[in-house]
């Protein structure tokens, strides 16, 4: 018992201590982000990074969510002719809920660990020394591009996910459980406000944050050669998925509070 | 050269002490390198001299003791005179360290389009002139992975030399590479040297190359430097650890295979 007692102990320390490591590293590299230069290019690139490699599995996922939660709610709402409702709950679902944190773990998945790894085989390569021998610092050049394209994107792969999920509400509400179309569009576009909608995509950016910059901080504290990457990729998704889960219930709570 | 703001030697280190929990590897080294002088590192692999050499560009820094370059404590200057320092430095890593998401060129000219309002079409021509100098023509556009070993090595060689750095640190510069290509870019040190007077700072195993290009050699061993002399001292060293290590031999006590 004690001895479980002094693991736990031990664990909840060694986790405060990451905690404190990942909020170091963050705030270098908020600092770095307001030094020049600004490298667009880099930007660009890892934007097109996070895109490429998340948008098709976001595109399928988004669309076959909205399918399924018009076919859930359908089920339950006919119990008392509310029908109708359906188009509804598929939007406010999608905007505020799934598309964001779908759409986020799935990018943690992707391109999250694929930061992880590549900045982890930088780091054993001794790449990430050769940049700070080369006079720029690799916070600078590595970790502030990687956050800010995650930061764009997320909300940009949110906002497709919160498209695609309620057309995909919109396909089988419509075309498989025949509820009327005009009502379908109607019941969507009257509840749905655009607040709902922006504070999905607000907690998409803070997502899109925090995985591009946990990936960073597992590829940047990279040890022990190629098993260390391997390590390092996992640890990136278990922390992220963790992280946007958690997050997700403290934003919700803040942004839907009033 | 110009305006040395340093009376001293381009490269001091005084009582340098490192370890790695609990390993120590670095133990009370005491070595400095004049201006324009070529040092050569030499030692068992693991004796510690690559560590050594991160010390004096700043990767690692110092359980106790100092390093001091071009008159700056390493230790004690701000990050940003750091980076500044750094810019007069040219590193070859032991693994060449090339950014495999870069071309061949961009790497060699990092420094430049980092550093300086070069265009990147002078920063390809000049990566391409330095190429040209270790020997690998028509290699810009490729990557990294595409290369050699030898061959990555001397692009890391390039990269290192394209700004003309006062001072040059090679970590086994002619490892995997065949007889000839390592004469090519031992000249090439001694070139720079000679031309340039750059100080240059080599980690070598290869014995043939270092008594080519020292000025004086220095022998790391248990975390301590042993014996610096000229080479003609060295390779005739009174010192029997020295003298087995420079002839080939294991030291006595490890013999019997
Ligand atoms: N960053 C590090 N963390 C822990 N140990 C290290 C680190 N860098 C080097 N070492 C250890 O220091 C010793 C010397 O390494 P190194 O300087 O690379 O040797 P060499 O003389 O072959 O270049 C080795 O035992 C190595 O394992
Ligand atoms: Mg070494």
């Amino acid at each position: 018992m004690v001895r479980l007692l002094n693991s736990l102990g031990a664990t909840a320390i060694g986790a405060l201590e990451q905690a404190g490591r990942v909020a170091t590293l963050f705030a270098q590299a908020a600092l770095w982000l307001f030094r020049p230069p600004l490298r667009l290019r880099l930007i660009f690139k890892q934007m097109e990074a996070i895109g490429v490699n998340s948008l098709p599995v976001v595109i399928i996922t988004a669309t076959f969510t909205g399918g399924v939660l018009a076919l859930q709610t359908f089920a339950g709402f006919k119990r008392f002719n509310a029908e109708s409702l359906v188009g509804a709950v598929v939007a406010l679902s999608m905007t505020r809920e799934l598309g964001p944190v779908l759409t986020a773990l799935i990018v943690a998945g992707r391109a999250g660990s694929a930061i992880a790894a590549e900045l982890g085989t930088m780091r054993v390569t001794e790449q990430i020394d050769a940049l700070d021998s080369l006079a720029t610092n690799p916070v600078q050049y590595l970790i502030v591009p990687r956050v800010l394209a995650g930061l764009i994107m997320l909300p940009l792969l949110s906002l497709t996910a919160d498209a695609l999920g309620v057309l995909g509400g919109w396909l089988v509400g419509t075309k498989l459980l025949g509820i009327n179309p005009n009502l379908y569009v109607r019941s969507t576009f009257d509840i749905l406000d655009i607040n709902d909608i922006m504070s999905g995509l607000t907690k998409a950016a803070f997502f899109g944050t925090i995985i591009a910059h946990i990936g960073c901080y597992c590829g940047f504290y990279t040890g022990g050669g190629a098993e260390g990457v391997g390590r390092a990729t996992t640890r990136s998704v278990v922390i992220s998925s963790m992280a946007i889960l958690i997050g997700d219930y403290f934003l919700s709570a803040l942004l839907f509070s009033k | 050269m110009t305006s040395d703001a340093s009376s001293g030697p381009a490269i001091l280190i005084e009582d340098l002490y490192k370890q790695f929990e609990g390993h120590e590897v670095l133990r009370g080294i005491d070595l400095h390198v004049d201006h324009g002088e070529s040092l050569v590192i030499i030692g068992g692999s693991g004796a510690g001299k690559s560590v050594l050499m991160k010390h004096i560009i700043g990767l690692l820094t110092p359980d106790r003791g100092e390093v001091t370059v071009l008159g700056k404590s390493i230790g004690k200057v701000k990050q940003r005179e750091l980076y500044e320092l750094r810019k007069s430095f040219g590193k070859l890593f032991q693994g060449a360290a090339l950014f495999d998401s870069l071309p061949i060129w961009e790497n060699v000219g990092f420094s430049l389009l980092e550093h300086t309002r070069m265009r990147r079409s002078e920063v390809r021509r000049a990566a391409s002139e330095t190429l040209r100098q270790v020997g690998l023509p028509n290699v810009e556009d490729r990557y990294p992975a595409e290369l050699s070993v030898g061959q990555r090595k001397r692009v890391g060689l390039a990269r290192a030399i394209v700004n003309k750095p006062r001072i040059l640190l090679c970590d086994e510069p002619t490892t995997g590479l065949d007889p000839i290509m390592g004469d090519v870019i031992d000249n090439l040190i001694v070139r720079m040297r000679k031309q340039l007077g750059v100080t240059t700072f080599t980690i070598t195993h290869d014995m043939k190359s270092a008594s080519k290009i020292a000025d004086r050699i220095a022998m790391l061993y248990k975390g301590k430097i042993i014996q610096v002399d000229t080479p003609e001292v060295i390779l005739r060293s009174e010192n029997d650890i020295v003298r087995n290590f420079v002839q080939g031999k294991r030291p006595s006590a490890e013999k019997g295979e």
